[in-house]
């Protein structure tokens, strides 16, 4: 189970663009974004996942000793854009796969090269 | 300066650019590739900590890399050891910025996946104008212990593949559709990279500690699939995830065509990595 915010698409697309904003207006280049991901299947199908188990709120971003995501004045308004931290869920990370792209399959093994 | 020639064995510039200057075999002098320099300087502005041995196995890369006519053709070269995200997201050759997103732990070392949301994106776009001349690749620390599968649109040209499956190992190809067995045996962790050239010809090399080794030339389609996907050595614009990965990543990369520099291309990052890290490679 991974942990991290159930949303609309529209309001994930806000929370990201916010982030990426934090960076701009620092002159920063995004190195880091919260991130988003589209879930396919179960009681939650059509809407966006955004991770944020405390491993990720606590990403060292930047600086000596590092700052954290929790650490930006935008952090709070942009959490509670999305109900607060006590609204985050658990899910199970296979709702997250798309099921139209296939798994590889192991194919027979080539003859190995002289070795170097 | 006067140098008593009854207690100085020598003077040489050590290194094809120049990389010292010695007194017999030992270096006194160390001099820093520029290109380097801008690297460190930038990983520093972000709150990296990089002592002075640390430096100069940096500028030995480059300056290797250089002299082996191989540091043009780099077009990303990524050494996720820092510790921080901002720093890690920095590429040495390009001093451009990728981003990283959800579950990512940045160690002293190495970056790890999580498994589930992890993923880096270089943001890079269109580096490569000809599918045929491409050579990508990872360090990993650790190997994936569950299956994944990730692609890499360098341009609309070359798509790079990585998948991997705990029981059948990496399979990594170049091109859309195209993907190569690259080892049968368990994959414990090492630096992998893969080749194409044209023709197509299509080189898969291992380096572990033990030693280095191109483990097949193979073309054999495994699957196809119209979506560009990354996850998590994503080194393109526009991706989306197919599975993740949880291994532990200490430099990744893309570049033209190696051919038949991928032993001499592969100890350089070894010897770059490990001197950084203090760590040994798998």
């Amino acid at each position: 189970m991974i942990t991290g915010f159930i949303t609309t698409p529209e309001i994930a697309e806000q929370v990201n663009a916010a982030v990426a904003q934090a960076f701009t207006v620092r002159n920063l280049p995004q190195f880091w974004a919260l991130g988003s991901m589209p879930i396919y299947t179960g009681e939650h199908a059509g809407k966006v996942f955004l991770p944020a188990d405390e491993q990720i709120l606590n990403t060292p971003l930047r600086e000596n000793p590092p700052v954290t995501p929790q650490d930006f004045p935008e952090f709070e308004q942009l959490v509670s854009l999305l109900g607060g931290l006590e609204a985050r869920q658990q899910i199970d990370p296979a709702v997250l796969k798309d099921p139209v792209i296939p798994d590889p399959e192991p194919q027979p093994e080539p003859e190995p090269e002289p070795e170097q | 300066m006067i140098l008593a020639s009854s207690n100085v064995s020598g003077f040489m510039v050590g290194g094809q650019t120049a990389s010292g200057i010695y007194l017999g075999s030992t270096k006194v002098w160390q001099s820093f590739d520029p290109d380097a320099l801008a690297y460190i300087a930038a990983i520093e502005a972000q709150g990296a900590t990089v002592t002075g041995a640390q430096k100069t196995a940096i500028s030995d890369f480059v300056a290797a890399e250089k002299a082996a006519s191989r540091w043009t053709g780099l077009k990303r070269f990524y050494l996720p050891v820092w510790g921080i995200a901002a720093a890690n997201a920095i590429c040495m050759k390009s001093l451009t910025s990728g981003t990283f997103s959800g579950g990512v732990t940045h160690a002293a070392g190495y970056v790890e996946y999580n498994g589930t949301s992890g993923s880096f994106n270089a943001n890079a776009t269109a580096i490569f104008s000809d599918a045929d001349n491409a050579n990508y690749g990872f360090l990993a620390k650790t190997p994936s212990t569950i299956a994944f599968s990730s692609y890499a649109d360098f341009s609309d040209a070359a798509s790079i593949c990585a998948a991997s499956d705990p029981s059948t190992d990496i399979l990594l190809g170049i091109n859309t559709n195209d993907f190569g067995l690259l080892v049968s045996s368990p994959f414990a962790g090492g630096i992998v990279a893969c080749d194409i050239t044209s023709g197509p010809a299509r080189k898969y090399y291992i380096r572990t500690n033990a030693g280095g080794n191109q483990v097949g030339t193979d073309n054999t389609a495994l699957y196809s699939s119209t979506a560009a996907a990354a996850f998590p050595q994503l080194i393109a614009s526009s991706v989306s995830v197919v599975s993740a990965s949880d291994y532990q990543m200490g430099a990744l990369w893309a570049a033209t065509s190696y051919t038949n520099e991928l032993p001499a291309f592969t100890l350089n990052i070894k010897t770059l990595w490990e001197t950084v890290t203090n760590l040994t490679l798998p």
